[in-house]
Formats: structure tokens, C-alpha cells, sequence
């Protein structure tokens, strides 16, 4: 019988069809402790990847929908996919308030100059827009550079461009004290390059409204 | 906070400053306080120190810190080893600064154990422990930078994130 169960968990892990009808014991109110489930991304419908731990076992989700329920004390129960409904039954009151997700604008300089691009002026009023069409809205202004020169003043040349930035959405009329100003130099490459490459398009500044 | 009084009622205004409104122009000192704003660094930003924010909150809502409870209300800060309470009737959702999501239904209790988004000096972090109730989680930068610096906990298991949307329920015992 537990055999069959964990065949059943195979079958659905690997995406077949369910289980033949033999009379698997779908027990109605488990005597669950902990309900852990992989949903898709609400927004990309990206599907990601769980991994459950306890001290006696491992399982994996790796689909939408697949759940495993973990009793104190044991390992982590077979994989069972949940249906929307079941979802909603746990856990609508959570998804319900779940806030829409931050949206990301990059914003270039004119090259060897201050002055932004033509389409990141453009850009600079949509930011302002998206950002009055939020509750509670917080801005982030992050400085990105290309790997050219040290980390050190790579994160100081970043920050420098976020201020100018920032400055630029101050004067399009935000509050100040929503916007938070970093600089992640050369950490967090938009194209991936070895070091000491010149890349126009790792020279950023990313603003985000959450 | 200095306040300088200009109005007519002199004899109200102590002593030692009744020449200051003469010498320094109330408007003069305005344009001090801006210049002095303008050259404040802008990583001085008000929520700088802050892990998140309050974007929802229905019902009974509350922070937790240290042992102090305040009511969640939408747009309070929420800082790392802060405890997230819903009631009864309660329903919270906070974003974090690097877009993680965290929603919780009613009866819920969620810690931000560990909180750091700081890639530039390498410091990554984010454990969430659910003790009770139920949470919806959505990741965000921190676990595409760096998976394994992501960390859901409930009283009998460990839960790896590699990106996207969790949902994990905890039945109290």
C-alpha cells in the first residue's frame, strides 16, 4: 500500500496521468501539521522549484499545484497535487491582500554626459505615474555600472547616477521620503560579462515602485 | 526643533533671541535648511534602514517588536526580526525592498527571522518563519541573486526556495 502511494507520488511528479483507480486513500481532514505548496508566479505564471527538509527526508515540488504535508516527526508526505479549489479553501484569505508585483524601469544616460536618453525621459513620467497608482508606494533608485575599474568605486560612480536620478523624479513630483537611494555598482550585471569589460548596457540606473 | 515666533507678541519671546528675527530673516534660514537638505546624502532616506512595508492590512493586523505590538497599519515600516500577527479577522500584506511578497490570512504568525538586500557588499539574506496560519510568498531579487540565501521555516520543516511562489500553511498543535 505505501508503495503505491509513493508510486502515485512518482506518477504525479513526473506529470502522467493520476493514478489507477484502485481505492487510494484520499483522507478528507488529515491530521496535517504543515501544508507546503509550489504555485505558478501570479503574474509571469513562472513555476519555480520547493525543496522540504525535515530531519528524516527531502521531497521536491516542482509543478504547479503540487503540494507535500509534513507531520511532526516525519518526512516530508508524498507529493499530492492540489486543485485551485482545495488552494483557495487553505489559502485565499493570504492571496486575497497579495500585492501587485513591483514593477522595474531602466533608465540610461546619454553617453559621456548627464542628460538621460530620449526614451528614459519618457520613461521618468511613467514612473511617476505608476507610482501614484499605488497604496503606500515605495521607490528604489539603484545605481548599476559595467565592470570597468574597482568594485569600491564602481558602487560610488553608481551611486552618484542614482542621485541624479532621483533628483529627476523629485522634481517630476514625488516625495522624497518614498525614494530610497543605493548603488549596487557592479554586482547585479543586467548582461553578464567578465571583469573590466565595457558594457553600455550594464551603465543603469534601475528604478523600482513597489 | 527651533521655532522662531515672529508675530507682534514680543514679550513672549525669550529673551536671549529677541534680536534674531532681525539679524536672520525667517526666509534666509528657510533656504539654509533646503540648501542643507539638497547636500544630505541621499542614502539618508527615510526608509533606507527599513526591510519593508505595509501594503495591505485588514482586520486585526499587527507588528511585533521587540515583545512591543502595534497595530500593521498600511505604509508602517517593517524592519528585520519584526513578528507579523493576524487576528481572527485579520489579513496583512507586506513587500519587502528587494519584491519579495508575504501575504497572510487570518490566525497567522510570520517572524522576518533574517533580512539583508545588500548585493554590493554581498550580504544577502531572508529566512521567514511561519509559526502559525497561513502565508503566500512570492520571491523576489534575493532569490534570483542568490538561491540558497533564501529560507522558509515552519516547527517541522525547512523550505529551499528556487524562485517564484510559495504557499505554506501551519496548523498550531
Amino acid at each position: 500500500m505505501t508503495r503505491a502511494i509513493a508510486m502515485c507520488g512518482l506518477l504525479a511528479a513526473s506529470g502522467l496521468a493520476g493514478c489507477a483507480p484502485t481505492p487510494a486513500p484520499q483522507p478528507a481532514a488529515p491530521p496535517q501539521r504543515d501544508l507546503v505548496v509550489l504555485a505558478a508566479q501570479p503574474e509571469s505564471g513562472e513555476i519555480g522549484r520547493l525543496v522540504v527538509t525535515t530531519s528524516s527526508g527531502t521531497v521536491e515540488l516542482a509543478r504547479a499545484g503540487e503540494s507535500t504535508t509534513v507531520t511532526a516527526g516525519g518526512p516530508p508526505g508524498a507529493v499530492v497535487v492540489l486543485d485551485d479549489a482545495v488552494i483557495r479553501r487553505h489559502f485565499g484569505a493570504a492571496l486575497a491582500v497579495q500585492p501587485p508585483a513591483a514593477r522595474h524601469f531602466n533608465l540610461y544616460f546619454e553617453v559621456g554626459g548627464n542628460g538621460l536618453t530620449t526614451e528614459s525621459r519618457v520613461l521618468v513620467a511613467e514612473v511617476v505615474v505608476t507610482v501614484q497608482g499605488r497604496v503606500a508606494p515605495d521607490v528604489s533608485v539603484t545605481g548599476h555600472t559595467d565592470t570597468t575599474g574597482s568594485a569600491e568605486s564602481n558602487v560610488t560612480l553608481g551611486l552618484r547616477r542614482a542621485g541624479l536620478i532621483r533628483d529627476l523624479l523629485v522634481q517630476a513630483g514625488l516625495n522624497p521620503s518614498v525614494i530610497d537611494v543605493v548603488s549596487h555598482g557592479e554586482s547585479d550585471l543586467l548582461f553578464a560579462t567578465p571583469d573590466n569589460t565595457a558594457e553600455a548596457r550594464n551603465r543603469r540606473v534601475e528604478v523600482t515602485v513597489r | 526643533m527651533l521655532r522662531l515666533k515672529v508675530g507682534s507678541d514680543k514679550l513672549s519671546r525669550p529673551e536671549h533671541m529677541t534680536h534674531l528675527p532681525f539679524l536672520v530673516p525667517p526666509k534666509l534660514i528657510a533656504m539654509c535648511c533646503l540648501a542643507m537638505l539638497a547636500i544630505a546624502p541621499p542614502v539618508m532616506a527615510q526608509s533606507s534602514d527599513a526591510a519593508g512595508r505595509v501594503k495591505t492590512s485588514i482586520g486585526s493586523a499587527s507588528i511585533v517588536r521587540g515583545g512591543q505590538s502595534a497595530p500593521a497599519a498600511v505604509g508602517a515600516l517593517v524592519y528585520e526580526s519584526d513578528l507579523l500577527r493576524t487576528g481572527a479577522d485579520g489579513q496583512l500584506a507586506v513587500m519587502l525592498k528587494d519584491d519579495t511578497r508575504i501575504s497572510l490570512g487570518p490566525r497567522s504568525e510570520v517572524a522576518l527571522a533574517a533580512f539583508a538586500y545588500a548585493p554590493a557588499d554581498g550580504r544577502l539574506a531572508m529566512v521567514l518563519r511561519v509559526a502559525r496560519g497561513a502565508m503566500a510568498y512570492v520571491s523576489g531579487r534575493i532569490a534570483k541573486l542568490m538561491p540558497e540565501a533564501v529560507r522558509l521555516e515552519t516547527p517541522t520543516s525547512v523550505i529551499g526556495v528556487r524562485g517564484t511562489h510559495a504557499l505554506v500553511k501551519v496548523e498550531a498543535p
